[in-house]
């Protein structure tokens, strides 16, 4: 093991001192899920290490309209909560029990492609991210914060500190596809919410996991969905444009052209479901 | 390279290890403590096989430093077995022949207490989920989730008597 | 490892060509390169330093020009070291005018490179996307120096600036 030394600071000022102090060799870990299978596997040999579990960025608290989640909160705690059920379906569907407890939030936003999959109900929901530094915490919308491949907006004096999510009324639903049915990286997931009056959909977020370098917004298909009553033309142009204008890779998990014809079938699947004669599933705004 | 000294309680009694930093888990269970039943499988924290329950939580031993249990509880399989005979599930694993070559039953176990320390009457479909970081070669899980089915009645029957 | 792409830069072929023929350049717009130093007229070595989740790294890096031909083309090798294991590899650009602009560049660029030691174990593709990805945040640097450059200082021999910044 390379380490020389393993910090592990009790609050977020001394989180970006250390930052300070050790600069760009510092690497910084959450809940170890990605970097401690780099470090193992001898990829990953950084000499000082600063894990954040500690670091008081674990609260998850309702503040009026919003719901705060600190960026080591585990993704077990969402599936404790019901304020934002897509947050509960999307942990739900991501690694195992063990890695659950152990895997943050804040941490998902940055796992490796194919990505992180509670990433991806967060830009559906429209969420926001804190990035914290020297100067203070400034605001960015997740929709902003991914630049590129591995990527983002995070300077290297910053550390994410916390997710807000809007809670909102809305109809939602969450599908990821693997190749296996649990404990599995993504082939595609696809996170929908629509606000919908009086059987009209007024507004659509499609959000793409496992469709390009990040998490992605789908504008073709929301603007194909958006003024429909859910109807299977609309539907079904909505997921053509999907598959059309997502960004489609290939990797060990599948081909590029797999990926693509998935997003299709996927989009088509999550917006019948919010078809369905009962009704859209409401979730969200309790 | 200076050492780092880190106490847990491990089985319910405190104990103080000298490591190298980030020395993970399951090499100080494995190689400085003797609790060899938390295996070494992918140090990837993908087979399960290395599971361990944190302040009653299960985690993957291979991919947590060990000074991220400082002051915490760990059990492994070692701290599950009572002194005299076997604890429920492990009998049940036996009555059940939920195992062939072993290797992943401790991981399986380990999780298995967690759940039904979590919820005493699981569904099937709950008791899969709960399993699905734990990977089995041998057996085509069948038995496993059978195993953790009997214990779960067994558990029952005693709550009923008790 | 192959990967192969295309770019528009705003500045002249002349001016894009300079700069694609210096090492130093090369190296100063990589994202993470410091401690650039000379080795000889064609040679550059620096130091890179990779920050990506859960991987942390310092590679040595050496450049050299190893083809040129004005104002078209050039070859470079180039070699990245460190505890991780070692990338050496040849970059090719070919340059040639943007259609429809009087002051733009459009640049292909091919490499190729073997990859040795522990990085060797990550799935090739993702190598090739994470190289392309550094090459296109290097080019998106190389537009916004050439812009300053052309903005600071009247071209020799008469020419008249008429790079735009696009960043």
């Amino acid at each position: 093991m390379t380490v020389t030394s393993y910090f592990l600071p009790d609050s977020v000022p001394e989180a970006l001192g250390l930052l300070e102090t050790h600069g760009s060799s510092l690497l910084v870990m959450a809940g170890g899920t990605v970097a401690m299978p780099l470090i193992n596997e001898g990829i990953s040999l950084p000499g000082v290490v600063m894990g954040l579990r500690r670091a008081g960025l674990d609260r998850i608290e309702r503040v009026g309209a919003e719901l705060r989640i600190g960026a080591t909160v585990t993704l077990t705690r969402l599936l404790d909560q019901d304020t934002v059920p897509m947050l509960r379906q999307a942990a739900g569907r991501t690694a195992s029990w063990s890695i659950r407890n152990m895997g943050t939030v804040g941490g998902n936003l940055f796992t490796p492609p194919p990505g992180g999959d509670v990433a991806v109900a967060l830009l559906a929901l429209d969420a926001r991210v804190t990035l914290t530094g020297p100067r203070g915490d400034r605001t960015v919308p997740l929709s902003e914060f991914w630049t590129g491949f591995m990527t983002s907006d995070l300077r290297p004096d910053e550390l994410l500190t916390s997710i807000t999510v809007p809670i909102e009324p809305g109809a939602t639903t969450f599908v990821k596809f693997g190749r296996k049915h649990a404990n599995t990286p993504a082939v595609v997931t696809v996170a929908v919410h629509l606000a919908v009056q009086g059987g009209t959909v007024t507004g659509a977020r499609i959000a793409l996991g496992a469709a390009g370098p990040h998490p992605m917004r789908a504008p073709g298909a929301e603007a194909a969905i958006t003024g429909s009553a859910l109807e299977p033309e609309a539907v079904g142009e909505a997921a053509a444009a999907a598959a059309r204008e997502c960004q489609a890779f290939t990797d060990g998990v599948a081909s590029e052209w797999y990926r693509r014809r998935m997003v299709g079938v996927f989009v088509l699947r999550a917006l019948t479901e919010l078809a369905q004669p009962a009704g859209p599933a409401i979730g969200g705004g309790a | 390279m200076d050492k780092v000294i880190v106490t847990f309680e491990l089985a319910g009694r405190d104990v103080d290890v000298m490591v190298s930093p980030m020395t993970t888990l399951q090499s100080v269970l494995r190689n400085q403590l003797g609790h060899t039943a938390v295996k070494d499988g992918c140090r990837q924290g993908g087979c399960g096989s290395c599971t361990v329950l944190v302040d009653g939580e299960p985690m993957m031993s291979c991919l947590l430093p060990v000074e991220d249990v400082a002051g915490r509880s760990v059990i492994t399989l070692e701290g599950i077995t009572p002194t005299d005979g076997l604890h429920p599930i492990q009998q049940a694993f036996l009555d059940a022949n939920g195992y062939q070559c072993g290797y992943c039953t401790p991981g399986m176990i380990v999780v298995a207490k967690a759940l039904l320390d979590h919820n005493p009457s699981p569904s099937r479909d709950e008791v899969v989920d709960a399993l699905s970081g734990n990977v089995c070669r041998c057996t085509g899980y069948l038995p496993i989730i059978e195993a953790i089915e009997s214990a779960v009645r067994a558990a029952g029957q005693q709550e009923a008597r008790a | 490892m192959n990967v192969s792409g295309t770019a528009r830069l705003n500045a002249p072929r002349e001016q894009v060509f300079r700069a694609i023929c210096d090492p130093r350049v090369l190296m100063e717009i990589i994202p993470g390169c410091d401690a650039i130093e000379q080795v000889s007229p064609t040679e550059y070595r620096g130091v890179i330093t990779l920050r990506l989740p859960g991987v942390v790294g310092a590679y040595r890096t050496d450049v050299r020009l190893v083809d040129a031909v004005a104002p078209e083309r050039s070859g470079m090798e180039g070699r990245l070291e460190g505890s991780m294991g070692s990338i050496a590899g040849r970059a090719d650009f070919v340059l040639g005018d943007a259609p429809g602009s009087a002051s733009g560049t459009v640049i292909d660029y091919t490499g190729s490179g073997v990859i040795q030691g522990p990085l060797a174990r990550l799935d090739s593709r993702f190598a090739e996307r994470l190289a392309e990805s550094l090459i296109s945040q290097g080019l998106r640097a190389l537009n916004l120096r050439l812009a300053r450059e052309a903005a600071q200082s009247p071209s020799p021999g008469g020419l008249r600036p008429t790079t735009e910044v696009s960043e």
